[in-house]
């Protein structure tokens, strides 16, 4: 069993990465459209593609080690998307429909990426 | 700041930020609590940040991207409403979507005020 602070530091490694790799994609996505626009996009690319890879981790055998659980999925996942930014959009542009939209397929894509581990796991067992 | 070292402080900020929320995520209960601490301290930083201390606009890039954000999360959010709704708990998961939509909306108001 990996000890605690070996796990911790590949929750850095991975929320590392994760930070990094939404830093790129907001800046592609600013240069593709102007603000708020762009800020709504990327908000929307990095939560539900974040929200359905964490769903993945969940069961596929890959991510049960632990090791790998907390690099892709506490990390990365956790990381990759973000709250505070779209806390910050809900405070300058208000909490419109687009927002209740964001979470409700957040919630959906993650139920998807859980039932394609879910069959993976199964297919392996 | 060159853009590179901008790139890769965002990444330790980050990193920073995750380890932060996993520690808080052990304060877990009938509800998420360390989740929803880990989103609104975020939230409250960013807020804090925006309203209150002049800071060049890398530092704030990356303790509002790196930092806040790698210790606030959509994605975790989503598995604790859903981990709740799977096992039947509907009452759980539904506070759970709504708290962590409107706490740390609470937390960068107060943040933005008190600053």
């Amino acid at each position: 069993m990996p000890n605690k602070a070996k796990l911790l530091g590949y929750v850095f490694l991975g929320g590392a990465l994760g930070a990094m790799l939404r830093y790129l994609i907001f800046e592609a996505i600013a240069g593709l459209a102007s603000y708020p626009t762009y800020e709504l996009i990327a908000l929307f690319v990095v939560n539900l593609t974040g929200a359905f890879f964490l769903g993945i981790t969940a069961r596929y055998p890959y991510f049960q080690l632990e090791t790998c659980r907390n690099l892709w999925g506490v990390g990365f996942a956790g990381s990759f998307t973000t709250m505070s930014a779209l806390t910050l959009w809900i405070d300058y542009q208000g909490l419109g429909i687009e927002v209740i939209a964001m979470f409700a397929a957040g919630f959906a894509l993650y139920w998807l990426g859980f039932e394609i581990g879910r069959k993976a796991a199964r297919r392996q067992a | 700041m060159q853009w590179f070292l901008v790139f890769v402080l965002i990444g330790v900020a980050g990193g920073a930020g995750s380890v932060v929320r996993a520690l808080l995520a052990r304060f877990d209960g009938w509800l998420p609590y360390g989740l929803f601490l880990a989103n609104s301290l975020a939230a409250g930083l960013v807020g804090w940040l925006l309203a209150g201390p002049t800071l060049t606009a890398d530092y704030l890039t990356v303790l509002t991207v790196g930092f806040a954000g790698g210790l606030s999360t959509f994605s975790t959010a989503m598995k604790a409403s859903f981990d709740f709704y799977h096992r039947g708990r509907l009452v759980q998961s539904a506070i759970t979507m709504v708290g962590n939509l409107f706490i740390p909306m609470v937390a960068l108001m107060l943040a933005a005020v008190l600053r």
